[in-house]
Parts: structure tokens; C-alpha cells; sequence
């Protein structure tokens, strides 16, 4: 024991006097914040519940306005104390009371800092949510590091499971301690007056403006309390975690032996100690601010999210009688929104909102009966996908599919934003990332251009206001396909979100660009002006708000028999199977083989169907189909659920909205057994009836930076065939259509005075052809004279294909050159080496002069 | 001299009596906490559609075809459990260690990978994943 030795006056005694001359000691203030903690303590023992923690505080927030400021003034009396309990030991320390205590009273002294801290985190853990269990989850972790003794004071101080043991300390061992000490230590059982209003009045303040809300947590960042912030920090840092339990101990360690230790050696402590303090303060700032996400550095960003304070607003509580425990409890939690929208119905079962509520899909605040604050955050249309991750993706429902699509070409719009930028000859990478999408795109041409003429055709792209999906529809994330408007909508009908994707969902995207919904349907889109329609024609049809004119030809085979897109196209194809694609062909897995099949079918039982697969065949047909068995695509062996051998041994396809059945048949005979060179041919080279086709466009930016797009004719014609080089080096002969002939014209200029062909003349020219899946399918083959006599057949174009006297062929074209020498609308010309020699290396080209030749050498005209 | 000798006996048994004390109750403790229930782990997964990384429960699947790997999702620093960001990396919402989907460290603080468990599939249905013990 040392003597009684007066420290030094410092500037910080100096202060500390001036606070005393004027107010109470923090020691007075601390002992009227404990007083204070332990009375809203004991307020909150009865509406909380030991067995459901975080359902009894759920409760409170719902119906009890007492028990919001109840608790609020437990949270702020007690985070007051911690402060003042630190100024006060700073006060100590700078007038050397460590000396004058005997070294037993010093050590409870500082044994009672340690208890406050106790009861703090014991608080925290005792909200019984999964923060809290991470809270408890980590300090067993860091206790397990300590040899020995670790495992068993981890049962002892925190337990394992449940709450028995920390609501015991919390509530009785520990208070019970702090109380004996803190009498000890102030000699006081009650505050002053003055120090008593000061501590209340402060608390009061804090719990009216900021009370605390049941707080939800992110799935990817958890910060733990406040005074802890700056152990996470350093947890992070530290590979052994023992290092900082070790460096948490030597400050206390340090403390308790200040007295044993000599004046010099103990003022340079205290000064240490002291230091550390502000510095820990600073750890703590970085980790609240500047953590984000996985604790990545990711400056204030997540600070809307990290939100524990409800504001004033949630001391409204719901006026419902508040015995009748009403609220349900929907996916683990409270929520009151279905006491008020009890009502609602058109939902599919799956999403009965008496199963998955409304915040599952909508957010919005689940703890409160009142309108203004329970719509709080809420998300109107919940399907888009910048936010679908945390509504329909959320844990336990879509998070797997809404991940897939968010990768899928539609999703994205990946495949065009690619061959844009290559066609502005913008660097693309050889493989395709997620930041390769239309809604991010950058600032250069190619995407400015995109921007503006393309970016409305993906998923990504948000539905922002209510109402059905129809033509005019883009975008709307999951709602795109899966929303469907109920015919009798009434005040309490909630649209549907099901699995029947009509046609109608596809066609608001899918009628542009390879118009495949139109051409499906037998619509062929003209130049025609709206007044040129002959109105209410069968054959003219207008769609969209531009009143599109289109032109009835021949529809495809299938549609004519009652089937729809999704009876083809599978789930996975449409929304992705997780892997980044950058073209549609390699997204595709069915192909007309698949069902009409050449020899034994390819098929699989029920349960060899994926979970995802049976689980919808499950909620179409609500039953086990284990009679069937599953026809699956020769491309990824992937189950096509509703093609199957049936037990007749029959093949057949069955609507998946209509339930009509079809019998699948076999390709036809000359198919089967092809006559020498159809070998290589695709069936959809031969049973495609027409493509829609564009002649000539040109795209140019106005003064303004608008892009302004001229479009040549539109044609309805039998495909060009193209030789397609498989990755296996296979030829096969595939149907084809112009891409884009087009000039683009990257500089800004006043359209005004230009027509288009001044404009072609300058700016880069493409002429591309694509392979095209027409979805014009006939039952009978192309006659032999459309391929073998026809110029567009061969890819020359429209024109007089002639045969002279001396049997050789000529071709007079029927559009003018462009300018890299060939016609407005060819792909090569006839006999031309140059040509051959031009597209020789590419995966898709014309056919060359030999086989020009002899396919020619069959024209019979 | 007399006094310091009764000082020096009166505490010997002071520290004796603690002793006797004290050290019964650890073991006693400890002989309990052994038989203290431990969060209880689903013993059958449902294997999921599509290949990829899957949180499941208290678990990791990875799926590649026909491989199949089961991790435990706690993270083998103090054990908080791990959760997916939007490109698929593995990481703990706590002190922000990252795995990649071998369940190796690929960033710390964590040091040790991710234990993973032996797994078999049930007879009776192709898709339900049995967890066995860890490897």
C-alpha cells in the first residue's frame, strides 16, 4: 500500500473541477443512471418473456407504448451509465484515487467496471434475436480460446442455449453484485436532486426522439453493440483471436495493479490507459461508418439499413384490444399487416398471406398497427429485381432462381450489350461478366446507345407502375412473366404471382427486334401508318401504343395447335441456370429433336426429376407423376416436364397452361432417311415458312447525342440458309437472316438537312447475318424450288436468278449496291471467290461457290 | 513472530477452503456442460435443382454436377455463420472472412477451412442428402 501522496493537479482535474462547481459528480450522475436502469429493468420483467424473447419485444413494439419507452429508457439509462461510468474512472484516475483506496476496495472498483460492461452485453444478448445470438456466439468463441477453464465459464456466464443463465445474471448475479459494489464504492443508496434530474431528464430526452425499434438484421453485416465495435475491428485484424482477448485483459490487468506499482510507472499507465481511450473511440467510429457488407470498407452506404432507432413516429401503437394476442406470427415473426389486410384474396397457395404474409413480398413495417408507420419502407412492386433479392429471393423462397436470373441473358440483356459494344468496336472481354448488363451500362457510344433505343427489353429493367403485364410491358424482374391480373379485380383482390406464363407475358419484349411472339402468332410487322389498317381487318392487327401495323401470314405450327412459349422453353433457358452466358444459343437447351424423336427417347422417372422440377409439377397437377417418364433435352440430358412416354408407351407433350395433349411424332420419312446432302440440313431450315427481315437501316446520332434509327423495307420470306461450324467442326446447314445491314454514324449531326443516303456515306458499315429460330415451323418441308432456284435461298438477295443458254447462272439484284459493292439486301454474291476467301474462317457464313454450284445444279425450274 | 505464524496458518486455510471449494465446482460444471443440449443440426438435406452454392440450414452445399460437397456454415473463426453476397463469395457478416466454394480461406481473418461432412444419399429417394460426419 502506498501513502496517501496527492497526484499533481492536471488540466484534466482542472476541468473535471470546474463540471463539480457547477454540477453533480458523474459519480452522482452514474449512481442516478443505475437507479434509473434498474427501475425500467424491473418494468420490463413481465412483458418480457424468458421462453420467446424476441417475440415478447415484437409484442411490446405492436401494442404497448409503455413498453417502447420502457425499454427505450432501459436502453439509454443503461448506454448513459456505461459513458459516465468511463468519465467517472477518468476522473479517478487523473486525481490518483487509486492510491488512496485500499488495494481490495480499488479491485472491486474496478471489478464493478467489469460487471456493468457484463450486464450491457448480457442486455444485448437477452433481446433473444439472431444478432444477439451472434453477440453470444462470439464471446463463447472467444472464451473457448482461453486454455482450461473456457468451455466451462462459457456454460457458466453465457450458456450455450436459452436464456436461463444470462437473464439470471442480467436480471439477479450481476445486478445484485454491481449494487453491493457501487454502494461500497459511492457510500450512497440515492443520488442528489440535482444529479438525479440531470440523469432523468437526459435519458428522457434521448428515449422520447430516438426510441429503439425491434431491430431486423442484414443477412451480410452484423455490428455488435457500440462499445464493442472496436473489439470487432480489431477481431478482424487479428488472425488468433486470443491475441485480443489477451490485449482486451491487460488494461484491466494494468488497472487492477496501479496501486501496487510505483508513481512514476503508474502515471505513465494511466497516461497509456487514457490515450487508448480515444483511440478505441476512433476503432469503433471506423467500424459503425466505414464497414460494410462481408466488413468490407464500404463508407457509410449500409448506414439506411443498419437502422436500430424507429424515430418518434412508433410510439403510435395499434388501438386493437391488446389481451386478444392477435398479431399472428408469419415466418417466425409478428405481423400486423394482416390485421388489417385479412381481406385480401387472388393469391396462389403458396402465397396465401396467411402462410408468407405481406412484408415477405412487400416489406414495410411488421410491428405496428398503424397505417403511416407500418408503411414505412415498403416496396410497392416487390418484383423488380434491385430489390428482389430481399423479397421474392429472400431465405427459404426464390433466393436460388432470382441469383439464376439475375445472371440470365434476359435478366441482363448481356448477349446485346456484348455485340453492341463490338459492333462500335469497344473492347469486350472473351468472357462475359455481370457487369456486362443494361442496367450498367457505362458512358461510352455504344452503351449511350443502348441506353437509349434497347434498355428497357430485360428483366432488370423495373415495372414502376400497377397494373397487368401486357404489349407495351418491359422489364418488371419477376413480375415480367409471373404477374397475372385476375379479370374480376375487386377492392380486396391481389393480383397473382403464379407459374402460368402466358404468351402475352413474353410478347412486350419478345414482339421486337426477331419479333418472335408476332411470328409465332402468324403477325408479320409492316410499314404501313395505323390509318392505312384497314380497321377491325383479320388481317391487320396494331399493337402497342405506337400502334405497330402488322400483317397476317402464315402462324406457326405449333401455335396453331394450342401451344404456348413455356410449353417449349424450359425454366431453366428462361431464367438462367446460374452460369454467364453471352449469346442465346448457348442458354438454349431444347431443340426440335428433343421431342420429335429419330430413335428410342432419351427419358428419366420422377424421382430422378431435380427438386425444383417436381415441386413444380407438384403444384400444377397435385400429385406424384410417377407414371411418367420425363423425355430430357440432348443438349444437358435437363428433364422436359411435360413431355413423357406415357404408360401406353405413347410420346407426348401436354400444355402446361392448357393441359391439351399432343402426340409427338417422329420426324417425317425424307427427314429420317435424307436424300444425299440434306444430311447437314437443320429442321428448321426446310420447315420455317417465312423470317421477318429488315433491309437496310442506318442509325445515327442527332445533334442532341439522341440516336435516331431509318429503317430500310420489311420483308416476310423464306429464310437464307447459312453453314453454321459447329465447336465439334460439324457443318450444318441453318436458317439465317440479316442482322443488320446498316451504316452507323457515330458522330453528332443535324439530321435536318440530311436524308439517309447522304448519311450512309459516311459512319461505318455492317452487314451481318444472324442464324434465326423463325417459329414459323409448317408441316411440310420447303418445296424443292424455294431452296434450290431461289436467290434469297442462296443468300444473293431479291432479284432475277437466270439460267443462259451455255447453262451458266446469272443474277440481276433487285435493290442497288451499298457500299461494300453488293446489294442492299445479300449476304454474298453468286461464284465469288472473293467472298468465299472474305468469310471463310467465320462460324456462320453463305454457302461458297461449291455449293452454290450445286445446289443450283438441282433447280428444275 | 507468534502473530505473523497464526497470520501465515489462518490463511493457508483461507486459501484451503477456497480450494475445496472451488475446484468441485468446476468439475462439477464442467461434468454438466458436457451434457448440455448443443444446437441440433438437420440430419437429411434436400439436394437442390441446379448446380452452385447453396445455404441450407446450418450447411454449404456445392454443387457441380454429379459432385456434391456439404460444409458447415460456421465460420471457423468464432463461429458465426456465413452467408452468400450477390457474386456468390462466401463471407461472415462479423469479421468479414471469405471462402471460396472449397470452403478454403480466401480471406481472413480465419485461418482453418470450413469443416466439411461426409454425405450419402437416401435409398429410398435420389434427391435427399444424408449428413454424416465431418471429415
Amino acid at each position: 500500500m502506498r501513502s496517501n501522496t496527492q497526484e499533481p493537479s492536471s488540466s484534466l482535474t482542472k476541468l473535471f473541477d470546474r463540471w463539480n462547481s457547477v454540477l453533480p459528480s458523474w459519480g452522482v450522475i452514474a449512481l442516478a443512471l443505475f437507479v434509473l436502469v434498474v427501475i425500467s429493468g424491473i418494468a420490463l420483467i413481465i412483458p418480457y418473456d424468458l421462453n420467446n424473447p424476441d417475440d415478447s419485444l415484437q409484442l411490446i413494439a405492436i401494442f404497448s407504448f409503455e413498453g417502447i419507452f420502457f425499454r427505450s429508457l432501459h436502453y439509454w439509462s443503461a448506454t448513459l451509465l456505461l459513458l459516465t461510468t468511463f468519465i467517472h474512472s477518468i476522473e479517478h484516475l487523473s486525481r490518483g484515487h487509486d492510491s488512496r483506496l485500499s488495494w481490495a476496495t480499488w479491485l472491486r472498483v474496478v471489478l464493478l467496471i467489469l460487471v456493468i460492461l457484463f450486464l450491457m452485453i448480457t442486455g444485448y444478448i437477452l433481446k433473444g434475436d439472431s444478432e444477439g445470438e451472434l453477440a453470444r456466439t462470439i464471446l463463447n468463441g472467444l472464451l473457448a480460446t482461453l486454455p482450461w477453464l473456457g468451455r466451462t465459464l462459457q456454460s457458466l456466464l453465457f450458456g450455450i442455449e436459452g436464456y436461463q443463465t444470462i437473464y439470471l445474471h442480467h436480471a439477479a448475479t450481476a445486478t445484485i453484485i454491481a449494487t453491493i459494489f457501487i454502494v461500497e464504492h459511492g457510500r450512497r443508496l440515492w443520488p442528489s436532486t440535482k444529479g438525479w434530474l440531470i440523469a432523468f431528464f437526459t435519458t428522457l430526452l434521448l428515449t422520447l426522439f430516438l426510441p429503439i425499434s425491434v431491430f431486423v438484421r442484414q443477412p451480410l453485416l452484423v455490428k455488435g453493440p457500440w462499445y464493442f465495435l472496436g473489439v470487432q475491428e480489431l477481431l478482424h485484424w487479428a488472425r488468433n483471436p486470443l491475441v485480443v482477448v489477451i490485449a482486451m485483459a491487460l488494461p484491466v490487468i494494468i488497472l487492477i495493479w496501479l496501486p501496487k506499482m510505483e508513481k512514476g510507472v503508474a502515471r505513465w499507465c494511466k497516461i497509456s490507459l487514457v490515450t487508448l481511450l480515444p483511440i478505441y473511440l476512433l476503432l469503433s467510429g471506423f467500424a459503425l461508418f466505414m464497414r460494410g457488407d462481408g466488413w468490407q470498407l464500404n463508407s457509410f452506404t449500409h448506414l439506411k439499413r443498419y437502422q436500430m432507432f424507429g424515430g418518434i413516429s412508433i410510439y403510435q401503437t395499434g388501438k386493437t384490444d391488446r389481451s386478444n394476442n392477435s398479431v399472428p406470427v408469419i415466418r417466425g415473426r409478428r405481423e400486423g399487416c394482416i390485421n388489417c389486410h385479412h381481406k385480401v384474396t387472388g393469391m396462389v397457395p403458396a402465397h396465401n398471406p396467411k402462410v408468407i404474409g405481406c412484408a415477405s413480398c412487400h416489406l414495410g413495417n411488421t410491428l405496428s398497427l398503424v397505417k403511416d408507420v407500418a408503411h414505412q419502407g415498403l416496396v410497392l412492386i416487390p418484383g423488380n429485381l434491385d430489390i428482389a433479392g430481399s423479397t421474392c429471393g429472400t431465405t427459404g423462397c426464390h433466393g436460388e432462381i432470382v441469383n439464376r436470373v439475375t445472371k440470365s441473358l434476359m435478366g441482363t440483356g448481356r448477349g446485346i450489350v456484348r455485340a453492341n459494344r463490338k459492333l462500335f468496336g469497344e473492347q469486350v472481354k472473351e468472357h462475359p461478366s455481370l457487369n456486362e448488363s443494361l442496367s450498367k451500362l457505362g458512358s461510352s457510344n455504344a452503351d449511350n446507345h443502348l441506353r437509349q433505343m434497347c434498355q428497357r427489353c430485360h428483366l432488370e429493367y423495373p415495372k414502376n407502375e400497377l397494373g397487368a403485364i401486357d404489349e407495351n410491358s418491359r422489364g418488371g424482374g419477376c413480375l415480367a412473366c409471373h404477374l397475372n391480373y385476375s379479370p374480376s379485380l375487386n377492392k380486396n383482390a391481389h393480383p397473382s404471382l403464379s407459374i402460368k406464363v402466358s404468351n402475352n407475358h413474353c410478347f412486350g419484349c419478345h414482339s421486337r427486334s426477331g419479333r418472335i411472339s408476332t411470328s409465332f402468332e402468324g403477325w408479320h410487322e409492316s410499314k404501313l401508318e395505323p390509318t392505312e389498317a384497314i380497321s377491325k381487318s383479320i388481317n391487320h392487327r396494331l399493337v402497342g401504343k405506337s400502334k405497330r401495323v402488322f400483317i397476317k401470314k402464315h402462324a406457326d405450327l405449333h401455335h396453331q395447335a394450342g401451344m404456348s412459349c413455356i410449353d417449349c422453353h424450359t425454366a431453366t433457358e428462361t431464367m438462367g441456370d446460374g452460369n454467364l452466358y453471352s449469346h442465346q444459343r448457348e442458354q438454349l437447351e431444347v431443340a426440335c429433336q428433343d421431342c420429335h424423336l429419330k430413335g428410342r427417347a432419351n427419358s428419366i422417372s420422377w424421382s430422378e426429376l431435380t427438386a425444383e422440377d417436381r415441386k413444380i409439377l407438384l403444384i400444377r397437377y397435385k400429385r406424384e407423376l410417377t407414371e411418367r417418364r420425363f423425355l430430357t433435352t440432348k443438349k444437358n440430358g435437363r428433364a422436359l416436364i411435360n413431355a413423357f412416354v406415357a404408360p401406353s408407351r405413347e410420346i407426348r407433350l401436354e400444355g402446361k397452361i392448357s393441359r391439351k395433349l399432343h402426340l409427338l411424332k417422329a420426324p417425317g420419312g425424307s427427314c429420317q432417311n435424307s436424300q444425299t446432302g440434306h444430311a447437314a440440313l437443320s429442321c428448321s431450315s426446310c420447315h420455317s415458312s417465312w423470317v421477318p427481315q429488315c433491309i437496310s437501316c442506318h442509325t445515327q446520332q442527332d445533334k442532341e447525342g439522341r440516336w435516331v434509327e431509318y429503317s430500310g423495307d420489311f420483308l416476310a420470306a423464306p429464310p437464307t440458309l447459312g453453314v453454321k461450324i459447329g465447336n465439334d467442326g460439324l457443318r450444318q446447314i441453318v436458317p439465317v437472316a440479316p442482322g443488320m445491314i446498316m451504316t452507323l454514324n457515330q458522330n453528332r449531326r443535324d439530321l435536318g438537312r440530311s436524308n439517309i443516303d447522304n448519311l450512309s456515306q459516311d459512319g461505318s458499315f455492317h452487314r451481318r447475318f444472324v442464324q434465326v429460330s423463325p417459329h414459323t415451323t409448317i408441316k411440310k418441308g420447303r418445296s424443292c424450288t424455294s431452296c434450290h432456284c431461289s436467290p434469297l435461298a442462296l443468300g444473293l438477295g431479291q432479284g432475277v436468278l437466270s439460267k443462259g443458254s451455255e447453262g451458266e447462272w446469272s443474277f440481276t439484284p433487285e435493290y442497288g449496291t451499298l457500299r461494300d459493292g453488293l446489294p442492299a439486301d445479300s449476304w454474298t454474291s453468286l461464284f465469288d471467290k472473293k467472298m468465299d476467301d472474305l468469310y471463310m474462317k467465320m462460324p456462320l457464313r453463305p454457302l461458297n461457290q461449291v455449293e452454290q454450284r450445286r445446289v443450283l445444279r438441282y433447280c428444275t425450274k | 513472530m507468534s502473530i505473523k505464524r497464526r497470520h501465515f496458518v489462518l490463511n493457508s486455510l483461507l486459501a484451503l477452503s477456497g480450494l475445496i471449494l472451488v475446484t468441485p465446482i468446476v468439475t462439477l460444471l464442467d461434468r454438466f456442460r458436457r451434457h448440455l443440449p448443443t444446437t441440433k443440426r438437420s440430419k437429411e438435406l434436400t439436394l437442390p435443382a441446379v448446380d452452385g452454392v447453396h445455404l441450407l440450414d446450418n450447411f454449404i452445399l456445392v454443387k457441380n454436377g454429379d459432385q456434391v460437397r456439404l460444409f458447415s456454415r460456421a465460420c471457423t473463426h468464432l463461429g458465426c455463420q456465413l452467408e452468400l453476397d450477390d457474386k456468390l463469395n462466401l463471407l461472415c457478416p462479423c469479421h468479414g472472412s471469405k471462402f471460396n466454394h472449397q470452403g478454403e480461406v480466401e480471406r481472413g481473418p480465419a485461418i482453418r477451412s470450413l469443416t466439411e461432412f461426409r454425405i450419402s444419399f437416401s435409398a429410398e429417394n435420389s434427391n435427399q442428402l444424408v449428413v454424416g460426419d465431418a471429415i
